[in-house]
């Protein structure tokens, strides 16, 4: 059953785009325009920003922060402010993949991120994890924001099993330092890209979906914020109250359909996204949920409630859900579904307000001073761990002890270790035995 | 010759290597058919050889009373005594007291012995009879480490190895003691007197604070031990701590701004490093001082564990809202 | 009275627990069984002390009373899996004084060994088992060195060790329903030592591989005797686990459809067309998928299974090329096409599928059943050689321990 009509899309050149406040609709409602920060950091990171930039979606402000300066001058074009950190650190030469020297070049730079981040309602932080500036200066970015009181979101991207162990360590450390610290986290695991790409895509064809990704993730987040087009709309206080606490675990999920089949296509894949995989992912269910549907043309009110219906089926959202659409012309006919939610509030029991927070300098094994208000519940205690903690890739295994054979976490299906995606293989047979059935 | 000792030092070695040198505990269940048969046996057993056993001490026993009461119709001699106390306040005056001495009674080591015994105060005991007659009576007294907070009976003062005793000599000295709270007081099972259980760990701490960090040690008031196990076994546990109260927020409660620090029971010693060296680096003040410190402070002690290679003793300063203790 | 000759073997494994309850004498002989679902223990591992010491006492007390007449069993042997145990060599070296090797030779080399053996187990393991593998002779391997000439005499021993708060664990298990345990052997041995008749080569290379629920145990013989012992932490469970997170289904609905659909080889075909009915299960249905599809579900398994083979085929090409025969025994060896596959990575070597068949335990011939029946026959043995060896307790020893 079609849903909408087809209609030609409309291209506007010059047009507002959707999200902006427009000139020729409805007058802006009497609110103060929200002011949006996507700051990326590490090289990945400001490259994705940059792209973002130049796409010109939606109004926020656009900020790279990096430690080399001639990966900064090369984004000036873009029109993305950039920010150099920690020149008398690395001299404007780049970390050089030590998280330590990214962390310490933020913090010989504290004041300049400070500001800023000063004048923000909503930060979202884009992180590339693994090398350098990425790993150490994005958790001081968070730290900061945190101790401003910010809203922060922040997606951040893995390296590679191949780019060697340092690199996975150091990401590691730092998904959890900014885990800890954004009120969403939502981790990309590059790893799983494997999953969702055509076997035999090529390199770029990877980082395309990721980068697809983290577009339509903060594309959508901004346009349930500043959504003027359609009905429904999310509130920047709504906002913050799915992510009350810091330190849950986030539900991230994106789907496209396009087409006649445009809703099924576009569902199947919001529940089939390999981002639900990753390890700071919500198993099962999450508590409260924010839908946003983005439609070519108004759709009709059975379809978003349809579709809003499905998607809290198999999310959850019991504690809260906000249903959000908007209309973008420049889909045509592509329907984009974009999830957020959060869980494990309940254990978190504590919603954050602006609670100022410091860290000692010395982070080495021994003296640590921190200031956690929100650490001092029972988690902290050696009580008996399970472990690793949920680890959803590890499927009925999360809560039993992690241990590596020879380096392997065995726990893990091995289709996933060894990057078989399932789909692809059984399509390309499928083809091949189809092709033979025939003739 | 050496070599078969060898062998044989090899082979009891590697005998406690195997499954078998781990300690078994078997536990006779009670709802088994043979169960109950077994705990029937095993009573029979027991009291049977209770039996036996108590007949041939019984035997010992006035063997050995006849020999001593034999003994004292001999010599009829008052008796000179000579008290030795290594460095304790007890001295020979309140020997002669307690024990309600006599000099021309014929002494009888063993009540004498007991009876020192009795005494909180007294560890050991060694009652000496010399040939010429002489009376060598040497004692070593229990020191107190800490007090228990002062209720109706008084001040009373708790031993290293966890007795409890109360002292007039001693309560005039009790400033440097911190107090104890929130104690369960058990009974000790050797000597019978009440006791702090699980004393050994905390007096260890008690002493290594002495001892090694005396500057922070001077700053503590009070124990509290309300999360402290009152059981051997549970020593290990890991949420068995030691909370200490310093005596800036006993006396000033409001304005205090360290209200407590609890330490782990089990892991003291690094708990107390990473505080000194905070304290020496200056990190310490740093903190205290900064704009946005809050108005009080718990210092808690936990293992981070985030990076399961590297685990680590981690200090937290908790802040606590002024009326929120 | 006191000295018993009934036991009770334990397998306790990752999804059941297998009791047998035998007597010792005068023949080895079955008196009661029971098997159990287990709960708290998995990969080997146990999680929940509690509830598997419930579920473990709740198979004794079945087994006990099918064997009747409440006889009072005092003793239980058990069997050690899991990633907790492990497996390594040490070699002790004499000089052999006089040209010829004599008994002091080969005690010595022991000795060695034995102190090698000890340094190299660390302070929190204790050893389960150690094993003579062989004797090298100037570098020559020999299988009796008695009475032959040479200047070196090596003792290769083979020790299997296992955690200790793993076997503190283990052992409360039996000790909480007043049993001491008498025995304790790896399990990978004991499926080995009960699929040993089946076989009926006793001299050969053989490779037993144990493939449980939780763990797949295994042995490599080379002429019959140990070479080399192991265990993987993967088992059926996770085949299961793989399927429930590929193909999005519930892990019961993984379960049944293992073990209806199970194939070891991801077939091609027409094969790739089909596609199985969920609902023909009845069971609950999340997610998508009503229909899955035969060869992703196959797919799934193959490439597990392959891992888990190439993982053995690894630890065991360390010392030589392996070729001999393959048994395959354990729940998971009933899987279809799981002998081709296991064929095709040990070098095209002969596979079969194994069950326990030794005399004494006729109506327990199903492979879930090695373990547990190849321990009861170790028992037997190891009691058989310590008879010879047995020191001779004093009088007043034995009538203390009576009393006490």
């Amino acid at each position: 059953m079609e849903n909408f009509e087809n209609k030609p899309s409309e291209t506007n050149g010059n047009a507002n785009p959707p999200g902006e406040f427009s000139e020729a609709g409805t007058p802006a409602p009497a609110s103060p325009p929200l002011r949006l920060k996507v700051v990326g950091v590490g090289s990945a990171a400001t490259r994705t920003v940059a792209r973002l930039c130049e796409a010109k979606i939606f109004a926020a402000e656009f900020i790279a922060v990096d430690t080399s300066a001639a990966e900064l001058a090369a984004l000036e074009r873009f029109g993305v402010k950039t920010v150099l950190i920690g020149e008398t650190i690395t001299g404007g030469s780049g970390a050089g993949m030590d998280a330590m020297r990214g962390a310490a070049a933020a913090k010989a730079s504290e004041e300049t991120l400070r500001s800023m981040l000063a004048g923000t309602d909503l930060l979202i932080l884009i992180a590339s994890l693994g090398r350098g500036t990425g790993s150490g200066a994005s958790v001081e970015v968070a730290n900061l924001a945190r101790e401003i009181g910010l809203v922060s979101v922040c997606f951040a991207t893995t390296p590679f099993a191949w780019e060697g162990a340092k690199s996975t360590e150091q990401a590691s450390l730092a998904i959890d330092a900014l885990h800890a610290n954004s009120n969403a986290f939502i981790l990309i695991e590059n790893n799983l890209i494997a999953q969702a790409v055509a076997s035999g895509g090529s390199f770029s064809e990877g980082f395309k979906i990721s980068d697809r990704w983290i577009e339509s993730g903060v594309s959508s987040c901004c346009r349930m914020l500043l959504n003027t087009t359609g009905r429904m709309r999310v509130d920047l206080a709504a906002f913050r109250n799915l992510f009350p606490a810091v330190g849950t675990r986030t539900l991230f999920s994106v789907g496209f359909g396009s087409g006649g089949n445009a809703q099924e296509d576009a569902l199947t894949e919001l529940f089939r996204c390999p981002l639900l995989k990753t390890r700071t992912s919500v198993a099962g269910t999450a508590e409260t949920l924010a839908i946003h549907i983005e439609t070519g043309v108004e759709p009709q009110l059975a379809f978003v409630s349809e579709t809003a219906q499905r998607v809290k089926n198999r999310f959850g959202g019991d504690l809260r859900t906000l249903p959000s659409y908007a209309v973008n012309p420049a889909l045509g006919d592509r329907l984009e579904i974009c999830v957020f939610g959060a869980a494990g509030i309940r254990e978190a029991s504590r919603v954050v307000r602006k609670k100022p927070k410091k860290e000692a300098s010395d982070a080495m094994p021994g003296g640590v001073l921190v200031l956690n208000s929100d650490d001092a519940d029972g988690n902290d205690f050696d009580r008996e761990e399970p472990g690793l903690g949920l680890d959803d890739r590890r499927g009925g295994f999360a809560d039993t002890r992690s241990r590596l054979f020879e380096g392997k976490d065995l726990d893990t299906p091995t289709y996933i270790r060894k990057q078989i995606n399932l789909d692809k293989t059984l399509a390309k047979k499928k083809k091949e035995f189809g092709s033979l059935r025939k003739s | 010759m050496s070599r078969k000792q060898n062998h044989q030092n090899l082979i009891e070695q590697m005998h406690s290597k195997e499954w078998r040198a781990l300690p078994q505990n078997v536990v006779l269940s009670g709802d088994t058919k043979s169960g109950k048969r077994q705990r029937v046996y095993e009573i029979l057993r027991k009291f049977s050889v209770a039996l036996l056993v108590g007949g041939i001490a019984s035997l010992l026993a006035y063997v050995w009373i006849d020999m001593m009461s034999g003994l004292s119709d001999e010599e009829k001699n008052p008796v000179a005594v000579h008290f030795e106390n290594n460095g304790g306040l007890l001295d020979e005056a309140w020997f002669r007291a307690w024990t309600e001495f006599d000099e021309n009674e014929a002494p009888n080591l063993h009540h004498l012995r007991n009876r020192l015994l009795a005494h909180p105060q007294i560890y050991a005991a060694r009652v000496l009879r010399h040939p010429d007659g002489m009376l060598r009576i040497d004692v070593l007294e229990r020191k107190p480490i800490a007090r228990l907070e002062d209720d109706d009976s008084g001040v009373r003062f708790v031993a290293a190895d966890g007795v409890v005793f109360s002292s007039d000599a001693w309560a005039v000295r009790q400033s440097g003691l911190p107090i104890l709270r929130d104690v369960r007081l058990a009974i000790d099972a050797k000597t019978g007197f009440d006791c702090v259980p699980v004393m050994a760990k905390l007096a260890d701490f008690i002493e290594t604070a002495r001892t090694s960090y005396r500057k922070l040690f001077e700053e503590w008031d009070t124990i509290s031990l309300r999360d402290f196990p009152s059981d051997e076994r549970d020593i290990a546990r890991p949420w068995s701590l030691i909370s200490v109260v310093p005596f800036a927020a006993v006396q000033n409660p409001g304005h205090a701004k360290i209200r407590e620090y609890v330490f782990s029971a089990t892991r003291f010693r690094e708990d107390l490093k990473l505080l000194a060296s905070a304290r020496a680096n200056g990190t310490w003040d740093m903190v205290l001082s900064a704009p946005t410190r809050a108005p009080a402070y718990r210092v808690l002690f936990i293992t981070n564990r985030k990076n399961p290679m590297k685990e680590f003793r981690e200090m937290r300063l908790i802040p606590l809202s002024a009326e929120n203790p | 009275m006191a000295q018993d000759n009934i036991l009770a073997v334990i397998d306790i494994g990752s999804a059941e627990t297998k009791v047998l309850i035998v007597d010792l004498e005068p023949q080895l002989q079955v008196i009661g069984a029971f098997c159990a679902k287990t709960e708290g223990m998995r990969k080997g591992e146990i999680v929940n002390l509690g509830a598997l010491k419930e579920s473990v006492h709740s198979a004794i007390r079945q087994a006990e009373k099918m064997a009747g007449a409440a006889r009072r069993v005092r003793g239980a042997c058990l069997a050690v899996s899991g990633a907790l145990v492990g497996g390594f060599s040490v070699t002790g070296l004499t000089s052999v004084k006089s040209g010829c090797v004599r008994a002091e030779d080969k005690e010595a080399a022991r000795d060695d060994a034995f102190s090698a053996c000890i340094h190299r187990v660390p302070e929190n393991r204790h050893i389960v088992q150690h094993l003579l593998r062989r004797y090298l002779l100037d570098r020559r391997e020999r299988e009796e060195p008695l009475g032959l000439s040479g200047k070196e005499l090596t003792y290769d021993l083979w020790v299997i060790d296992a955690d200790d708060t793993y076997l503190t664990e283990l052992y409360q298990i039996p000790n909480r329903y007043g049993m001491a345990v008498r025995g304790l052997f790896p399990a990978s041995l004991a499926s080995a030592e009960a699929i040993r008749t089946f076989a009926q080569i006793m001299d050969d290379n053989r490779l037993v591989i144990d493939i449980g629920a939780g763990t797949s145990d295994f042995v490599l013989f080379r002429d019959g005797a140990v070479v080399c012992t192991g265990v993987i932490p993967v088992g059926g469970e996770h085949i299961t686990n793989d399927m429930s997170l590929g193909l999005q289904i519930s892990k019961e609905d993984a379960e049944r459809l293992k073990i209806k659909y199970g194939n070891a080889y991801a077939r091609e075909g027409d094969n790739v067309f089909a596609e199985i009915d969920l609902d023909s299960f009845d069971g609950e249905l999340k997610g998508f998928s009503k229909h899955v599809s035969r060869y992703k579900m196959e797919l799934i398994t193959e490439v597990r299974l392959r891992e888990l083979f190439t993982l053995i085929s690894k630890k065991i090409n360390v010392e030589s090329a392996f070729s001999g025969t393959v048994f395959l025994t354990g729940g998971t060896a009933q899987m279809e096409g799981i002998g081709k596959l296991a064929s095709s990575i040990f070098g095209n070597a002969e596979v079969r599928i194994g069950e326990p068949s030794l005399s004494f335990a006729r109506a327990y011939a199903e492979p879930k059943y090695s373990t547990v029946v190849g321990l009861a026959k170790l028992y037997r043995d190891s009691q058989a050689k310590s008879a010879e060896r047995d020191v001779k307790v004093g009088w007043f020893r034995r009538l203390f321990r009576e009393i006490f």
